[in-house]
C-alpha cells in the first residue's frame, strides 16, 4: 500500500500549487488536512473489512478450504499481473491506469482547492480511487490480525502500524517539499522509480498469493 | 488540460514559478516573453492545438528556466 501511486502524485500537486497560490502556513495547512483525509479514508475502509471478515469468519474459510484459498490466490496473481502490465502508462511518463478525464479532473480539483475542506476531501477521494487494489490487502491483513488475536497477542498497536502505512508517503513528499524539493524533481524520481515500484508491487502480490496457496495446500 | 488563452497560460505559468521559489519579477519578465514569442511563432499555423501552445511555450521557457519548462511540460504526466 505505500507504493500505491495516485494519492502521493495528487499530493505533490496540491503541494505544488498551494505553494505557488497561498503562503507557506496556508499550504502547510492545506496538506495536513489532505493527510487526514486519507488517513481517515484508509481506517474508515479497514476498520469495516476488518468488521465484515471477523463476522463472516473469512479466515476459516480460507484456510481450511482448499478452493477458496486457490480463488483468493488467483485474485492476487491477477492483481500483481494488473500491477505488472496495467499500473503505468508506457512511456516517459508516471500516468496511471485511471481514466485521462479522471485525471484531468483531479489535477483541476488540486488546482482550485482553497479551504481545508476540499483538501480533505482531495485526500479522502484520491485514497478510495485505488481501493480496488487496497480491498484484498486489507481482507488478508484482517485474517492475519484475527488469528494472532486469537491466540491472545495484543493487536492494538499492529493495527496502528498498519494504519500508517498509506500515509507514509504522504509524510515522505510533505518532508521533501519542506526541504526544497519543487515538483521537477518529484517528477523525475517517479519517472526513475517507475520500475521499480512495478516490480515491488508485483512481487508484493505475488507473494501474497503464494501464502494464501501455501496456507490451502496444506489442508488438501 | 491547457486554455489557449494567453492570460490563464501566464497566470498557471506564474503560479508554477512561486512554487519553483523563482523570484516573481524575474518571472513575470520572462514568462511573458515566452509566451508572447511562443504564441507569435505559431501564427502561420491554421490549425493550433493544445499540444501546439505546450510544445512551443516549453520551448521558449527552456531559454530561461529549465525546471519551469519541465514542470509546464510534464505536469500533466504525473497522474
Amino acid at each position: 500500500m505505500a507504493f500505491l501511486q495516485l494519492a502521493p502524485g495528487i499530493f505533490a500537486l496540491l503541494n505544488h500549487y498551494a505553494l505557488g497560490k497561498f503562503s507557506k502556513n496556508k499550504a502547510n495547512d492545506l496538506r495536513l488536512f489532505f493527510i487526514l483525509g486519507a488517513f481517515l479514508t484508509s481506517t474508515l475502509f479497514f476498520l469495516a473489512i476488518y468488521y465484515l471478515v471477523s463476522v463472516f469468519s473469512f479466515g476459516d474459510l480460507i484456510s481450511d478450504n482448499y478452493t477458496s484459498s486457490l480463488c483468493f490466490g488467483i485474485i492476487f496473481i491477477v492483481l500483481a499481473m494488473f500491477c505488472l502490465f496495467f499500473y503505468y502508462h508506457r512511456g516517459k511518463n508516471s500516468r496511471l491506469f485511471i481514466s485521462r478525464s479522471l485525471a484531468r479532473a483531479l489535477d483541476h480539483n488540486a488546482y482550485s482547492i482553497s479551504s481545508r475542506t476540499d483538501a480533505m476531501r482531495l485526500g479522502l477521494f484520491s485514497t478510495s480511487c485505488e481501493f480496488l487494489l487496497t480491498i484484498p490487502l486489507y481482507v488478508i491483513t484482517s485474517i492475519c490480525l484475527i488469528k494472532i488475536e486469537s491466540s491472545g497477542f495484543p493487536i492494538g498497536l499492529l493495527m496502528i502500524s498498519f494504519l500508517l502505512v498509506p500515509i507514509l508517503p504522504l509524510i515522505f513528499i510533505s518532508w521533501q517539499y519542506r526541504s526544497s524539493y519543487t515538483l521537477a524533481d518529484i517528477l523525475k524520481n517517479r519517472i526513475k522509480n517507475k520500475p521499480l515500484i512495478r516490480i515491488v508491487l508485483c512481487f508484493s502480490f505475488f507473494l501474497i498469493a503464494a501464502l494464501i496457496f501455501f496456507s490451502g495446500v496444506k489442508n488438501v | 488540460m491547457y486554455n489557449l488563452d494567453e492570460k490563464d497560460i501566464i497566470k498557471t505559468l506564474k503560479i508554477d514559478a512561486r512554487a519553483l521559489g523563482i523570484p516573481s519579477g524575474a518571472a513575470e519578465v520572462f514568462i511573458q516573453k515566452s509566451v508572447k514569442a511562443a504564441l507569435n511563432s505559431l501564427q502561420k499555423k491554421s490549425i493550433i492545438t493544445d499540444l501546439d501552445v505546450k510544445k512551443a511555450v516549453t520551448k521558449e521557457l527552456k531559454k530561461y528556466h529549465a525546471d519551469l519548462a519541465y514542470v509546464f511540460e510534464n505536469r500533466d504526466k504525473i497522474v
